[in-house]
């Protein structure tokens, strides 16, 4: 509850910000748009010369590719950008001391200390995209595999905000690094497409080491086909790994932080 | 000719400064280059898949070493930073460009030259990543002779001016309007697209191609990069390059309009 009580006091607040910016919303707005109408174009292009991509067809493709991107606008809403100040600013000019001394999780509310109101209109583009992608899929959709969908698009969620602090971390040792957020940025370029696409030692580094992949594959793969709980249980295995070695790193990286002037 | 080599000297100093500036956040830029990887590893996978799942041979006269090249040199383009990294605008918004006014250079120029040392720098730092792509896709890669490869060379050189001057126009909208950030990534994204950044113009249904053949986005990505696969005779790369100059003398003959009655509005303080 007190979270988000802060969500929606820093929401309101940069909303404010953002609107106060001459054209800003209008043309994030204009620019979801015109990126989503180019990936429609794209995959028509691609599905005007194969059925099928990475075994899935073309709605299906297109629905992953919409996931992924509600994943990604959602993570900028409310996570991304207080972490990219986190790696460039906070540690560099000792302001993470404010974080530290407050009676709530620091790396959390770092996390939400900034937010894009204006992404959560993209996400809801990409969620239409969705929609429309699951109306013309073509394939039987059971309940429990919605259900599993639901579940697990929370666990990814929660999986891709880890992988999004594990990359920030190096900011505790790498104070002049300007580049740690676009990792990530970089990273979930892959997210968008199926996992066989990608030849097998990619595959076990984007499914294992750096689990990109599993954050939008796994949930679309249970919402298409009956739910697999072999997949399942790996992807909340994954996710409770990560949980640790994030909570593990960011402690260390605590001890190692010495105020203003790092 | 004395004043000529200390006009020469100033820019060369003021370009040595912006270079030793860039240097100094090595790993930084390495590791921003490093990751920017990604975007051909996608498009690598993505299309190899399209065309071993479809047994084709050809997509709109582009095999598959084409179209892998195409994304390549994607990659390269991105890298030279296509007029973003100019910082015109936040130094007006800022007001900083007021340090530059009463320094003894051109303040119009000074901008446009830095964009070109930022530029020549991410493709420095691009090469030794180049040279990781060649490795891992070296059968998929189709290489220019050099007389092709000089050609590229000499278009690029003029795509890159083509997107400075165009970007410069955007940035001095700052005197009139504001801050002009949202409208120059916008601007810039779609001009990339519209330009063949995401998917080779010709894969594109006929008549939407046929439109962006007449706009100036094609010189970009898609004409430096078909001059270096081969695909383009001589006289239309002379007529390419002859176009991208037009529309250079035209955008840059604007952004110095634009500028001059800009300083005019402007109140040294910020915008």
């Amino acid at each position: 509850m007190k979270y988000l009580r802060i969500i929606y006091i820093i929401l309101k607040n940069a909303y404010i910000r953002d609107s106060k910016i001459p054209g800003f919303v209008t043309t994030q707005i204009f620019q979801e748009l015109f990126s989503i109408t180019i990936v429609i174009i794209f995959f028509d292009a691609i599905f005007s010369n194969v059925q099928s991509l990475g075994g899935w067809n073309h709605y299906q493709v297109l629905f992953l590719y919409a996931f992924s991107k509600f994943l990604i606008s959602l993570s900028y809403a409310f996570t991304r950008l207080g972490l990219k100040d986190f790696a460039q600013e906070m540690i560099k000019r000792g302001d993470f001391d404010f974080y530290l001394i407050r009676p709530t999780n620091p790396m959390v509310l770092v996390s939400l200390s900034r937010q894009g109101p204006i992404k959560i209109t993209s996400s809801f583009f990409f969620l239409v995209l969705c929609i429309y992608c699951l109306i013309n899929i073509g394939i039987p959709i059971g309940s429990s595999s919605v259900i599993w969908f639901l579940i697990l698009l929370l666990v990814g969620f929660i999986l891709f905000y880890l992988l999004q602090v594990i990359t920030v971390i190096p900011a505790f040792w790498l104070i002049r690094v300007w580049t740690l957020p676009n990792i990530i940025t970089r990273m979930s370029e892959l997210m968008r497409y199926p996992a066989a696409i990608f030849s097998l030692p990619f595959q076990i580094i984007l499914f294992i080491f750096f689990p990109i992949l599993t954050v939008s594959y796994i949930p679309a793969q249970t919402l298409f086909y009956p739910p697999d709980f072999r997949y399942i249980i790996y992807m909340l295995l994954i996710t409770a790994v990560f949980y640790f070695l994030v909570r593990g790193l960011w402690n260390l990286g605590v001890k190692n932080y010495s105020s203003a002037s790092s | 000719m004395r004043y000529n080599d200390k006009t020469m000297n100033k820019y060369f100093h003021y370009l040595k400064l912006n270079l030793r500036e860039e240097f100094a956040y090595k790993a930084d830029f390495f590791i921003d280059v490093a990751f920017n990887v990604s975007f051909f590893l996608v498009f690598f996978f993505v299309w190899k898949a399209v065309y071993s799942s479809g047994n084709l041979t050809e997509i709109a006269n582009y095999s598959l070493a084409n179209t892998i090249t195409y994304y390549f040199l994607t990659s390269l383009i991105f890298r030279l930073g296509l007029g973003e990294n100019m910082y015109l605008n936040r130094e007006i918004w800022n007001g900083w460009i007021t340090y530059e006014l009463v320094r003894p250079y051109s303040p119009k120029l000074i901008y446009i030259l830095t964009a070109y040392v930022m530029s020549f720098i991410s493709f420095a730092f691009f090469i030794p990543i180049a040279i990781v792509i060649i490795i891992f896709a070296a059968q998929y890669l189709i290489l220019p002779s050099l007389a092709m490869f000089l050609l590229f060379l000499v278009t690029i050189l003029l795509s890159l001016t083509l997107a400075i001057s165009f970007n410069a126009i955007l940035h001095s909208l700052c005197f009139y309007f504001g801050d002009q950030d949202a409208n120059i990534t916008l601007t810039n994204y779609v001009f990339s697209m519209l330009g063949g950044a995401l998917i080779p113009l010709n894969f594109l249904p006929a008549g939407l191609f046929q439109v962006l053949n007449y706009l100036p986005f094609k010189f970009i990505f898609y004409v430096p990069i078909n001059i270096f696969m081969g695909k383009v005779p001589i006289d239309q790369i002379y007529s390419s390059w002859f176009q991208m100059i037009a529309w250079i003398i035209v955008f840059f003959s604007l952004y110095y309009f634009i500028f001059q009655n800009g300083l005019k509005k402007y109140a040294a303080v910020g915008r």
